[in-house]
């Protein structure tokens, strides 16, 4: 696209690309980058998937027309594959050395293609580079994060967007990248946005405020996050909330503890693109999340179904993660007990 | 094996499993067929005790030792969970020496 080179650190790594990548700020140049970025670059060479591909992977979400979102395919060189989008997005990937090239039809744009990297093709890599990351948003309080973990649609970008909106530092948005130190974990930095649908961005900012689109193509919002209120740094896991379905009960939103062994479940259950795990993968995140949950209090959250009862529910965060010195230490009195958000 | 499990029986983990200890229960991955299974407290002493072959009539002694429980009615439970674990080919089952009744 241009001779340029923008640096990035992104979950931990560090990321060189020919284009600008948007809503992304920049960081000083390393020598030797994780990744490096040829958008708009495929060379002709790397072609159609090859005789010798296999297909590694093959989305479990269908379009009307029954074909897959996206597929994945495994070349014969060693840590090769290439990602097919059904836009006609794609990506061919060399983990062994970090290049990756994108490209695109006509129809879609240089910002549909980032977008992708920024969200399934990161943590594609991560997830090929033996990094367990959960599908959730990070927000740190009080200098310790807060990871909200759920399926699509269960309000992780809405719940950071709202808790950022209040004064916290996001962390992360879709993608939180764990890593472990000393028997801590810690929740590594995305980038200082989120995407949110615009039905979250009107509850969030009130009707007629207008946020710009993700991409033509992409109807969700981007939701800028000032220098002051994202974090540069990998920030300690504090707790993480399991985004429970939206409840209509007048009591909405509460807390409820759960037990360790729900909770792991859970957490196996809602790492990001854990389907592309093989045996040994999955026993290692096993043992990783073992860990995680025995180090960091999971609760489930509910919110209410009335969107403009978003402020209630950043609240009862705010005050689950600062009323105490620390939750890991909740004497056994408080096991099991819910909290709703009218007490404290 | 497909042995009948008694007191007699001698019972150990098979490899094909990764586990971790969550207070005082347990989960275990099951690497054949990537199903996670739970245990509570009394499932994960036992499971514990499993990692090194022994008797069902040692785990029972161990169990009725540590925890306000009939012997008879902590053998068929241990009998009941040992089957289940077996039928996950999570332990193997052996054929011991016949143990006098007690």
């Amino acid at each position: 696209m241009n001779d340029k080179e923008f640096s990035y650190r992104i979950l931990n790594l560090e990321v060189r690309s020919n284009a600008p990548l948007p809503a992304v700020r920049t960081t000083p140049a390393v020598l030797e980058p994780d990744l490096t970025l040829h958008f708009g670059d495929f060379p002709q060479a790397l072609g159609e998937p090859a005789r010798n591909a296999d297909l590694f992977y093959s989305s479990t979400i269908l379009l009307d027309s029954g074909e897959p979102a996206f597929r994945i395919w495994k070349l014969a060189e060693r840590g090769t594959y290439r990602i097919d989008y059904f836009d006609g997005t794609k990506f061919w990937i060399e983990t062994d050395t970090g290049n990756i090239w994108a490209d695109w039809l006509e129809k879609s744009s240089f910002e549909d293609a980032a977008s992708y990297f920024l969200g399934p093709v990161m943590g594609f890599v991560l997830r090929m580079r033996g990094v367990t990351c959960l599908h959730a948003s990070a927000v740190a309080i009080d200098g310790r994060a807060a990871a909200f973990v759920g399926p699509t649609g269960s309000g992780k970008s809405t719940t950071a967007a709202g808790l950022s909106l209040r004064g916290h530092a996001v962390v992360s948005d879709d993608i939180v990248a764990l890593s472990e130190m000393d028997g801590r974990f810690y929740a590594a930095p995305a980038y200082p946005y989120v995407m949110l649908w615009p039905e979250a961005v009107e509850a969030l900012c009130g009707a007629g405020k207008i946020l710009p689109a993700v991409s033509n193509n992409f109807e969700k919002r981007r939701l800028s996050i000032d220098a002051d209120r994202f974090s540069g740094k990998s920030v300690a896991l504090k707790a993480i909330f399991m985004l429970g379905e939206r409840t209509g009960e007048p009591a909405a939103p509460w807390i409820e503890e759960i037990a360790p062994r729900e909770a792991l479940v859970s957490l196996v259950a809602n790492t990001y693109a854990n389907l592309l795990l093989d045996d040994a993968m999955r026993a290692r995140e096993f043992e990783i999340l073992g860990r995680l949950v025995n180090a960091v209090p999971v609760w489930r959250i509910r919110a209410h179904q009335d969107p403009a009862r978003i402020g209630e529910f950043c609240g009862l965060i705010e005050r689950e993660l600062t009323g105490r010195e620390s939750a890991a230490e909740a004497s056994m009195d408080d096991m099991g007990r819910s909290r709703a958000a009218g007490r404290s | 094996m497909s042995g009948s499990l008694s007191v007699s029986s001698i019972v150990g983990a098979t490899r094909e499993h990764v586990s971790c200890s969550l207070g005082d229960e347990a989960a275990i991955l099951n690497l054949k067929n990537s199903v996670y299974y739970g245990l509570n407290p009394v499932g994960a002493r036992v499971w514990n005790l499993v990692q090194q072959e022994r008797t069902v009539a040692e785990i029972r002694k161990v169990l009725v030792d540590e925890y306000d429980v009939e012997a008879r009615r902590c053998e068929q439970d241990l009998l009941d969970l040992l089957e289940k674990l077996r039928e996950q080919g999570l332990i193997e089952v052996r054929e011991g020496q016949q143990q006098p009744a007690e």
